[in-house]
């Protein structure tokens, strides 16, 4: 076998294994004769791991010890324990326990476990959660793993089996725990995925979440027990069982218009399909907005697509496909079948690829090894096969490389092999089909010889795109930027190299480390709108001589086709490479950290509604799509669930939200800045004019030249500085005017007398008054200061800044 | 499937880093050896045979049109292929390679380019056409890119040789003693601001690229060429609204070259060369924004070579000594950078004026009566020189017209504490404007004039004080001597006369006033604090120097307590006396004192 063939759905809820044979794909179903293996876990008192639907069956009555949708804690460092056995499993030793149980179901069928597998992920998976797929396939032993996206594996098993279909296509992928979307296009057989969006925290858990906080709800009113929190360990069982209720009237309310929610002595109560369409439109409004924010970003019109295909179970949810309609304009289907579709594209994508040369069974007896060089699914009808002789070196002269169709209707003319053993051989292929060639040698003698490997298979009609990377990769500033080593939509294998200097000193044989960039993903521009992933780094200890503070370091970053990511850095002052300076570490934040940066959104949102006036309609826009968003209140209620994937979602949300208002703010920039100085321009110039001295008069003209000049030729980071200047010479004039201070201390007054602080200050205020009286105003600054001081600290920054608002 | 992380060996790292190259090395028509006309079902097919000959060692049977650049590796090979399969990446590259095809002179570009024939392609950049067509035009502005940036780094065929520093700067030779010299060439060299050597070419040729390309990316004949191409490549995702995006695209991509080597410049310490690229930026026809946006990231570094100017901690030579060395700091890098900024893309001034800025607040910060001192008055003025807007130049004069106002306003003896209008001094003056005669009357008039002398409540206080001392021994004296004089015993004196006697007291009481003169002196010593002006040092206030002004010429100076308040309450005249009720009373019971003494004197005689 020269193809990996074995293709892996490593789900969220189900998994499943597929096999490429010729041109179809076999799905390989488990002892029970289903193709899906539910990716649920428990682990027995006697240490015993028992996987799929067995586990499953004991969510509700053993939850403490079964386990599922472990696949969203994927590169975290959250374990779980299993108090029966008394162990512990990380995320990724759970998924090797799944996928261990799939190689089992290959080895009953075709004898044997596949040592490699196309293994599939989520679009928008980060690096870290790629990095621990690889790592549960190794302890699942397979040993080469390349990793596919979802939505990829999709959108090949909807194109590339039978008839190719042509056109550019949605793919909506919903599965169990995330939610992908790319825009893909099939021009000739060639299948390129355009574009892709998504969110790593959507799913189909999420559409049983809400269903499940429904009857939370109702057991809290109903009062039988207490508040009924998450968090407290006596309620685990009732909330297993809730959570399995909640999936099981999902899906029967797929085929049926009413179903009876029932947990005995817990909680009843009928559902009913325009129910349940309620309590999902919200989070499916999410995914179409994605769809729509894909077509848009790419220019494609709804009307210009072939169709949109959706892929996982959820999609099967009745209201999923009208709500699509509604919102994209297009129609949605399930073409092949969404629950195991993405198994397919996998094993149709794992015949492509060839088994690294160490993993090939090798033919006995073989005079000739060759190394080939080709691709297995090509759309060129006259391809090239180039090979080199790896064994004997050097090749015996005269040897002369022989391929032939075996449908006989082709033979390539003898290929001579070179003397460094290299060779290369024109083939023609027959068009739409699976092509096999036998490959042979002949000696100067013309006698054949026998060769290593003597079969190849091309498949024509088709061929894949490299998959572009899902997110940005950059290296986190000091000033909250960011430095972006690979950009979304990079096309992969992608590498690049940067230049960064050492922050101290370092000497030989010191510890510590001589560089430490945390590395992030996302595409915000801020830093801390991006999520954590790593560091980059290298020990200091490793260096060979004294390094100075500021010396160059070449840091070079490269990510495969499967994601994987490699680091070395190279250190010119000491002629020096480093190998492996990525380090992944996934960042969780604690749900106070999410909860405090919730209510910084909310602040930020409150201020872009009052200045809603000077943005651009589409900004404008967006600040009140905000100001009534159902996310605020979602993220309450997931802080309130505590559990770290509810933590998790919820700081994915606020990220968006805050990347959302990002975009409000700086999308209208230019047209905001322009209002904000021609406003300025007038206020400023009518204080100025009347109670500045000449000096300020001079200044202000210059100050609005310059501003102009900055506006004119898009230096707007120059307008702002000039914008404040102006506002602080506006205020520099106001504060030397007695009408200023007379004004200030009225508002002063009123303040203290809101804040109860009136007796307090009432002699400083008689004093100020005073002042005013005798117009000696140069002592009511003074005196307006000492009453500042004398506010609580929390009120002292507001009426501090009320001189500046009032400027405004 | 892994990316083996290909490293070149040391000699080519920067041409493998430079942007400007990369461009030309790394575009899919050269790597997969395609022409301009090529489909990406084409690209794709190449990308699959150059990839496969790659990894046994064996490269594309045809010629490297641009064999002085390195090859390219898988990752570079697959990157291409996926350019030609995006059409906007795609037609961007297309246009930012050589189109042999519909240039008439593209079968000697390509030969020329293939075999790195340095004067095949000096004959092709002299190649003049007019109404040349779009291609040939696109052709000469990318072959200017390509040889400037190949000219930069020191690769390729050589198209025309360097100026030395002396053709450059012309350097006028003498004879002297029968030698020939040039006298101080280095400041020959400076000033004829010439380019030296390799600069010259470089600096040419990408001028020359960025200007045509310039002028090419404003022209309505490129946007039809664009569209025109755009409709050849007959894609769906690709339309013809989209040839503003592709033009934006090409002008952030030039950009993003010249910045791009700019950065390794800066990092190799070439400021020369960073200063010429960034010229060249200044003077082509893209507009500024584009420049400004790619620009920006190098901001960052220009930032931190300012920020280790910032003191980190006080040298204990005060405040304004550590700003004042900050600014000198500052104003050797303002003027280092100066040359690099000219175009003003970089936005450094603007930096520079962000760190001035920050000193002037500083400044600003320091108390008051330290502000009215020469050294301050100097820093600020170096806040103005350093500066480069016009804005900060105009708040350091208004500041300076303010502390000349707040120094008319502060106490003119000690200068530290701001004067107090029922505190000041006066000084009083009248001149004669006419005479009346009336018979034996002549009556004449006079102008009088007072000003308040600046001064503060302290200075006031420490004055009376003064005052009172003087005061004090001059009556307490007095008294005693005229009480001396007439009650002394009856045995004293007896051969003085009385009249003697009186003129005797009244020597007395003059030596009185002369001690309480003393007196005052001597206090006013002791108790002026060092530095500050003595209370009798009215002659160079303000005050005295508007009279003058005016035309008065004797001045009159009261420095009571609140003698200023007096004349305000009861005019000049208020100075001579006739004002101050206590004074008035003190005086008459001096005299009234006198008279009862000469009385009593009398009446003990009879």
């Amino acid at each position: 076998m020269s193809t990996i063939d074995y293709g892996i759905d490593l789900g969220t809820t189900n998994s499943a294994l597929a096999r490429q044979e010729g041109r179809q794909q076999r799905l390989l179903p488990g002892l029970d004769g289903d193709p899906l293996l539910p990716s649920a876990i428990q682990v027995l008192a006697s240490g015993e791991i028992v996987v799929g639907s067995r586990a499953k069956a004991m969510l509700d009555q053993d939850p403490a010890n079964t386990t599922i949708e472990f696949k969203r804690l994927m590169g975290t460092g959250e374990k779980k324990r299993f108090p029966a056995a008394g162990r512990e499993y990380t995320p990724e030793e759970l998924s090797a326990e799944i996928l261990k149980s799939l190689a089992e179901r290959a080895r009953a069928a075709d004898g044997e476990a596949p040592r490699a597998a196309v293994i599939t992920i989520p679009a928008m998976f980060q690096l870290p959660q790629c990095d621990a797929t690889r790592r549960a396939a190794a302890l699942a032993g397979i040993e080469h793993a390349p990793l596919l996206q979802e939505p990829i594996a999709a959108a090949i098993a909807h194109s590339g089996t039978g008839t190719v279909r042509d056109g550019s296509w949605l793919v909506y992928d919903l599965g169990g725990g995330t939610f992908d979307v790319s825009l893909v296009r099939c021009k000739d057989g060639r299948l390129q995925v355009i574009d892709h969006d998504g969110d790593n925290h959507l799913g189909g858990r999420d559409f049983d979440r809400v269903i499940a906080r429904k009857a939370t709800e109702l057991v809290r009113e109903s009062g039988k027990h207490g508040d009924f929190k998450r968090t407290d360990p006596k309620n685990e069982p009732h909330f297993a069982k809730i959570k399995v209720e909640s999936e099981r009237a999902r899906l029967a309310l797929s085929g049926a218009d009413a179903t009876t929610f029932s947990i005995p002595d817990l909680v009843e109560f009928s559902l009913n399909r325009d129910e349940l369409e309620d309590l999902l439109q919200p989070m499916i409004e999410r995914t179409t907005q994605l769809c729509v924010k894909l077509l848009k970003r790419n220019r494609v019109e709804a009307a210009e697509l072939s169709g949109l295909v959706m892929v996982g179970g959820p999609t099967l949810t009745p209201c999923v496909a009208k709500q699509i309609h509604f919102d994209v304009g297009v129609e949605a289907k399930h073409y092949v079948d969404p629950m195991t579709i993405v198994a397919r594209g996998a094993a149709l994508f794992a015949s492509t690829q060839r088994m690294p040369a160490g993993m090939r069974k090798k033919k006995v007896g073989a005079a000739i090894e060759l190394q080939l060089e080709y691709e297995a699914m090509t759309t060129d009808p006259s391809p090239l096969i180039v090979g080199k002789v790896t064994s004997p070196v050097p090749p015996p002269p005269g040897l002369k490389i022989t391929v032939q169709r075996d449908d006989g209707r082709f033979n390539a003319p003898l290929a001579p092999v070179q003397p460094n053993g290299a060779f290369a051989v024109d083939l023609q292929l027959e068009t739409s089909q699976l092509n096999v060639f036998r490959v042979g040698a002949v000696d100067g003698m013309g006698n054949p010889l026998a060769v290593e490997p003597d079969t190849i298979k091309m498949l024509h009609g088709f061929s894949i795109a490299r998959p572009p990377l899902s997110q940005s990769v950059g290296i986190m500033l000091a000033n909250n930027t960011v430095h972006w080593y690979l950009r979304k939509g990079a096309v992969l294998p992608a590498r690049q190299t940067m230049t960064h200097q050492t922050t101290k000193s370092i000497k030989r044989g010191q510890s510590g480390e001589a560089i430490h960039v945390p590395l992030c993903q996302g595409e915000s521009a801020r830093a801390d709108r991006n999520k954590v992933i790593g560091v980059l780094h290298i020990h200091a200890d490793k260096i060979t001589r004294d390094l100075p503070e500021g010396s160059t370091v070449e840091v070079t970053l490269a990510v495969d086709e499967s994601a994987q990511t490699t680091g070395r850095a190279y250190v010119p002052a000491l002629d020096q490479w480093f190998e492996e300076v990525v380090r992944f570490d996934l960042e969780t934040k604690p749900a106070n950290e999410v909860g405090k940066a919730l209510a910084d959104q909310k602040d930020r949102l409150k201020k872009l509604e009052e200045m809603a006036d000077d943005l651009e309609e589409e900004d404008a826009r967006s600040v009140n799509e905000h100001k009534n968003d159902a996310r605020i209140e979602e993220v309450e209620a997931l802080l309130e669930e505590g559990d770290r994937d509810s933590i998790d979602l919820a700081d994915q949300m606020v990220r968006m939200m805050s990347q959302e208002l990002d975009s409000a703010e700086s999308g209208g920039r230019k047209h905001r800045l322009a209002a904000e100085l021609e406003e300025l321009r007038h206020r400023a110039s009518e204080v100025i004019n009347a109670d500045g001295e000449p000096g300020d008069k001079r200044q202000l003209a210059t100050l609005l030249v310059e501003a102009d000049k900055a506006l004119a030729r898009g230096d707007l980071d120059l307008v702002e500085t000039k914008i404040d200047d102006i506002r602080t010479l506006n205020l520099t004039v106001m504060t030397r005017q007695p009408w200023f201070w007379e004004g200030y201390l009225g508002y002063l007054l009123k303040e203290a007398e809101r804040l109860g602080l009136l007796d307090m200050t009432r002699k400083h205020f008689e004093r100020g008054m005073q002042a005013i009286q005798k117009q000696n105003f140069h002592e009511v600054p003074g005196v307006c200061r000492e009453i500042v001081q004398m506010f609580p600290s929390e009120e002292r920054d507001r009426v501090s800044s009320a001189i500046r608002s009032d400027v405004k | 499937m892994s990316a083996a992380i290909d490293m070149k060996p040391d000699a080519s790292r920067e041409l493998l880093r430079s942007p400007g190259l990369g461009q030309f090395r790394k575009t899919p028509f050269r790597l997969l050896r395609l022409p301009t006309t090529a489909t990406a079902k084409q690209a794709v097919w190449q990308c699959d045979k150059a990839l496969a000959r790659a990894r046994v060692g064996m490269s594309l049977p045809d010629p490297d049109p641009v064999p002085w650049l390195p090859p390219g590796d898988e990752i570079e090979i697959q990157e291409a292929a996926q350019t030609m399969e995006s059409p906007l990446a795609r037609i961007v590259e297309q246009l930012l390679w050589f189109d042999v095809i519909d240039d008439p002179d593209g079968g000697a570009l390509h030969s020329a380019l293939t075999n790195a024939d340095g004067v095949a392609l000096r004959a092709y950049v002299n190649l003049v056409r007019e109404g040349a067509p779009m291609s040939h035009q696109l052709n000469q502005a990318n072959l200017r890119l390509l040889m400037g940036f190949s000219a930069l780094r020191e690769v390729g065929p050589t198209i025309v040789a360097g100026q030395t520093a002396a053709q450059a700067a012309a350097l006028a030779w003498t004879d002297r003693a029968g030698m020939s010299i040039v006298e101080d060439p280095h400041k020959a060299i400076r000033a004829s601001g010439a380019l030296l050597g390799n600069q010259s070419v470089w600096a040419w040729l990408l001028g020359e690229g960025v200007a045509k390309w310039g002028e090419l990316l404003g022209s309505p004949a490129f946007a039809e060429h664009v569209k025109a191409k755009i409709a050849a490549l007959g894609d769906e995702l690709l339309g013809a609204d989209d040839v503003e995006a592709v033009i934006t695209a090409l002008r952030t991509r030039l950009a993003d070259l010249v910045v791009g080597e700019t950065k390794i410049e800066m990092a190799q310490g070439r400021v020369g060369n960073v200063a010429h690229l960034s010229s060249l930026a200044g003077k082509s026809k893209i507009d500024a924004e584009t420049w400004l946006v790619a620009f920006r990231p190098l901001k960052t570094q220009f930032q931190s070579e300012l920020a280790e100017l910032a003191p980190d901690a006080e040298t204990g030579n005060g405040l304004v000594e550590d700003v004042a060395a900050y600014l000198d700091r500052v104003a050797t890098l303002a003027a280092r950078w100066r040359p690099l900024d000219e175009a003003q893309l970089l936005g450094l001034s603007a930096l520079i004026d962000e760190a001035v800025g920050e000193a002037f607040g500083k400044l600003r910060g320091i108390p008051r009566e330290k502000q009215l001192e020469q050294r301050f008055k100097e820093v600020i003025d170096k806040v103005g020189a350093v500066a480069h807007s016009p804005s900060i130049k105009e708040r350091v004069k208004a500041y300076h017209e303010r502390l000349a106002d707040v120094q008319k306003a502060m106490c003119h003896y000690c200068g530290k504490r701001e004067l107090e209008a029922s505190s000041c001094a006066s000084v009083s003056s009248q001149m004669e404007t006419g005479r009346e005669y009336f018979g034996n009357t002549t009556r004449i008039h006079y102008q009088v004039g007072a000003r308040p002398v600046a001064r503060c409540q302290r200075c006031a206080t420490l004055h009376d004080f003064i005052r009172n001392v003087g005061s004090i021994t001059f009556y307490t004296l007095a008294a005693s001597i005229i009480l001396f004089g007439l009650v002394h015993p009856p045995g004293w004196f007896k051969s003085i006369s009385t009249g003697v006697g009186f003129v005797l007291v009244a020597f007395g009481v003059l030596a009185a006033y002369g001690a309480g003169f003393i007196g005052r002196e001597i206090a006013a010593a002791k108790v002026t604090p060092k530095g500050e002006k003595k209370f009798g040092d009215y002659h160079t206030s303000t005050a005295v120097e508007g009279l003058r002004a005016d035309g008065f010429v004797s001045m009159k100076y009261d420095f009571r307590s609140n003698a200023w308040e007096l004349v305000n309450k009861h005019g000049v005249k208020a100075r001579h006396g006739g004002g101050d009720g206590a004074e008035v009373l003190k005086t008459l019971f001096y005299i009234g004192l006198f008279v009862a003494a000469i009385a009593l004197k009398v009446c003990a005689r009879h």
